[in-house]
């Protein structure tokens, strides 16, 4: 952790409204796109990357300002996006095709993302977790709840099912 | 090897997932930091029940047991240090049937008001109190339309004005701490269909053994003003609830 995000957390902790906001521009992507993995929508992903803030701000007395503030921030944006899924049985799909340039790779990448979008929502939750936010195996486990070897195995399966989903589309 | 160039595959394509739009974030930044000041706030005030405002008590009618033969209930009472509330619900239904009871305070000046939630009540009520004057109210009537040009002062709320509003019977609920103060209510988010624009909303739902109540207080302002958020503290200490000790 760097001393300047030290410095800030502190100060955040304390109650200063500058440092927060320095927090809040330094790590908003961060939160955001660990919202909009998981939910797959811009629209959700506002809102629970808000709800991420607000909690934190809540729960920052808690903190301790040694340890990193993005794998925090994201555990309760995550956890929070789960929430909110489940809370409306609402099975995310990833934003549309008009996200993403239409060149030949990132045409070819949008099957990809097509065939993520069809997985089961555990599967394609360790899926995004590991691939897109770059958590570790044990990181999934500790986040979800789960053992590691559970997270491993859902991960295996997912990556069987999307190869088989897209030999199925010839792709 | 296959799998290989799938893992990579998919790495890039999270390299190149959307980013947050920049309007989206601007708004977001400014409630969060609204939200951030409401929060430090309390850390400054004196414990509630120092500062006590003159106010009284006000009875409710909550989670009735049996019918009572109303209708569609309104009740309300002016905080003006004078009779209590509960001496205006009493007119209207029969106190010794009623099963539990929410006690809280109204300060001078304020207005409160019970409404309740269906014609028999035994879905329970709703309280209303508010730092300006409620909706007319109508006996155990349905509460009237308001009259041509006059506006809804919840609706017509500005930053100077807070309602607070409390639910019985809800579904569920975290046990409900000793005092309750703005600190246990959660801030929704400030693009949720239930904060009105340029409102700041919080809510909490506590349970009391069996009594579970839905508390909801709504700043017209954002952030709300400090002074607001003292009052609001001062109004949810006082809130008891008298458990039915009968209920199993």
């Amino acid at each position: 952790v760097g001393e300047d995000e030290v410095q800030l957390a502190r100060a955040a902790k304390l109650g200063s409204t500058d440092a927060l906001a320095r927090l809040f521009d330094l790590h908003w992507p961060a939160v955001w796109r660990a919202a909009y993995v998981v939910t797959g929508r811009r629209d959700l992903a506002n809102d629970v990357a808000q709800d991420t803030w607000l909690r934190a701000i809540e729960r920052l007395p808690q903190f301790d300002e040694r340890r990193p503030l993005v794998p925090w921030l994201t555990r309760i944006a995550v956890n929070r996006a789960i929430d909110v899924l489940r809370r409306e049985k609402r099975v995310a799909g990833l934003d549309e095709k008009s996200d993403f340039a239409e060149d030949d790779d990132v045409e070819r990448d949008f099957v990809l993302l097509e065939a993520v979008r069809r997985l089961d929502f555990d599967r394609r939750l360790v899926v995004v977790l590991h691939y897109w936010l770059g958590l570790q195996v044990q990181e999934i486990g500790e986040l979800l709840g789960l053992p590691t070897g559970t997270v491993s195995s859902r991960l295996g399966r997912a990556l069987r099912d999307l190869r088989l989903d897209l030999e199925a589309r010839h792709v | 090897m296959f799998d290989e160039e799938f893992e990579q595959r998919l790495r890039e394509q999270g390299e190149r997932l959307p980013v947050p739009d920049g309007d989206a974030t601007e708004r977001i930044r400014q409630a969060v930091l609204a939200a951030a000041t409401v929060r430090q706030h309390p850390q400054q005030r004196e414990p509630w029940r120092s500062r006590r405002v003159a106010a009284f008590a006000i009875a409710l009618v909550l989670a009735v047991a049996s019918g009572f033969g109303g209708g569609y209930g309104v009740a309300s009472t002016r905080g003006d240090g004078g009779e209590t509330a509960g001496d205006t619900l009493l007119r209207e239904v029969d106190w010794n049937r009623i099963g539990t009871g929410v006690t809280i305070e109204v300060p001078a000046g304020w207005d409160g008001r019970v409404l309740y939630r269906d014609t028999t009540g035994l879905r329970g009520a709703i309280f209303q109190v508010a730092n300006f004057t409620l909706p007319g109210n109508n006996g155990l009537d349905p509460p009237k339309e308001l009259p041509p040009g006059e506006e809804d002062p919840i609706k017509a709320m500005g930053p100077e004005h807070v309602l607070i509003t409390i639910t019985s019977n809800a579904a569920d609920g975290e046990q409900a701490p000793q005092q309750i103060s703005f600190e246990d209510l959660r801030l929704l988010p400030f693009s949720a269909p239930r904060v009105p624009r340029g409102h700041t909303f919080a809510q909490g739902t506590f349970c009391y053994r069996f009594q579970c109540l839905l508390i909801e207080v709504d700043f017209g302002g954002r952030p709300p003003r400090p002074e607001l958020i003292e009052r609001v503290d001062d109004i949810l200490g006082s809130l008891s609830v008298a458990v039915d000790q009968t209920r199993k």
